[in-house]
């Protein structure tokens, strides 16, 4: 497949870098605002990637990696030239336009990113080894860039509606709450209601009856180190400044006839593993096919958490001593 | 009065809920796992 990569930003840029190692991928394009950053890239990656100069070329998926708000105008372009999408935002805005955009005759993929992206991968995951799934619990801490701090720094007013007991009910901003991620991030405090997972989670999962979603959010009293993790995925790759994030993903429900909680979770640099899920999903069958679906839709999660286990981006589950 | 008066306004801050695990740890999914 050619792949075209729109937006090259901290999410973006990683796209590219995961899609040029990519066997199936015959092409990689890229499109920028920033002539310098297209310029850089072709530095880095060389004949591997070229400029998107051409509006009629023939790409037959698109990363869209553009700045969150600006998505639904983007993907609705892509979309009536016949070219399917793949959106990396997490802008709650972006995400409820993208639901609506008519991909009738193109393959649109929303949620394709750290979160929601692998946040919902993991909730399929568990969701599947349990029966009688009843409650989903989302939390994550991060930010893929500068762009995307900014708007988790404003997250503190825009609340989701959580999805309880079978209804949609205004996400209770409350008391912040512990929420122990994997080492090195540890116990941080959580809010609810500032993430678009319980929207695309339910389309997932329509059954279950509780799906609610928190977010640290940067201030003075939050602070996410950027030691390398014990987790193998970060560590082999790129080292940067960037500080880690991580989802955790609580999935409640029965196995084998008796109440059951499975706990799974992800630390890494959040745009170095957004970039490798839009790769992942970009490069599926299914994101060519005409239709729009939430990431978390996919029919076969397996497959893609196997794939960025490959690519170093390892999810990790809590089990309770015996 | 004062000492009180800070430790709550600490543990508001802080945050109140939040149970931390007593026992067990976390453990990278196997190959095995996600097939």
């Amino acid at each position: 497949v050619i792949v075209g990569v729109h937006g090259l930003g901290a999410v973006g840029i990683r796209a590219v870098r995961e899609l040029v190692g990519t066997e199936d991928v015959e092409r990689v394009v890229m499109r920028s605002s920033r002539p310098s950053r297209v310029a850089a890239a072709r530095e880095s990656f060389g004949d591997r990637v070229a400029e998107w100069t051409d509006p009629d070329a023939p790409v037959d998926v698109v990363v869209v990696a553009t700045a969150p708000g600006t998505h639904v105008d983007v993907a609705a372009q892509h979309l009536a030239a016949g070219r399917s999408v793949v959106s990396t935002s997490d802008d709650p805005d972006d995400v409820r336009g993208l639901l609506d955009l008519d991909a009738s005759a193109a393959g649109l993929t929303i949620g394709a990113a750290f979160s929601p992206g692998l946040s919902c991968l993991l909730v399929r995951h568990a969701a599947a080894a349990l029966e009688d799934v009843r409650l989903i619990r989302v939390a994550m801490v991060g930010f893929g860039g500068p762009e995307c701090k900014r708007r988790r720094a404003e997250a503190r007013s825009g609340i989701e509606p959580a999805w309880r007991d079978g209804r949609w009910a205004s996400a209770e901003s409350g008391p912040p709450e512990l929420t122990w991620f994997p080492d090195p991030v540890g116990a941080l405090d959580t809010v609810g209601g500032a993430l678009i997972e319980p929207l695309l989670l339910h389309r997932a999962l329509p059954s279950v009856p509780t799906i609610s979603a928190s977010l640290v959010v940067p201030g003075p009293t939050t602070r996410v180190t950027s030691l390398t993790t014990r987790l193998p995925g970060p560590a082999r790759r790129e080292r940067t400044s960037e500080p880690l994030g991580a989802v955790r993903v609580e999935v409640s429900g029965r196995r084998d006839g008796v109440d059951a909680m499975l706990v799974y979770a992800v630390v890494d640099r959040p745009a170095v593993a957004a970039g490798a899920v839009a790769a992942v999903a970009a490069t599926r069958p299914e994101a060519t096919e005409p239709g729009v679906r939430a990431l978390g839709e996919s029919p076969d999660v397996l497959a893609m958490l196997h794939e960025l286990a490959r690519r170093g981006v390892k999810a990790a589950t809590f089990e309770p001593a015996t | 009065m004062v000492l009180a008066g800070l430790v709550g306004a600490v543990l508001r801050l802080r945050g109140t809920g939040g149970k931390p695990p007593q026992n067990g740890g976390w453990r990278e999914l196997s190959g095995d796992e996600l097939r």
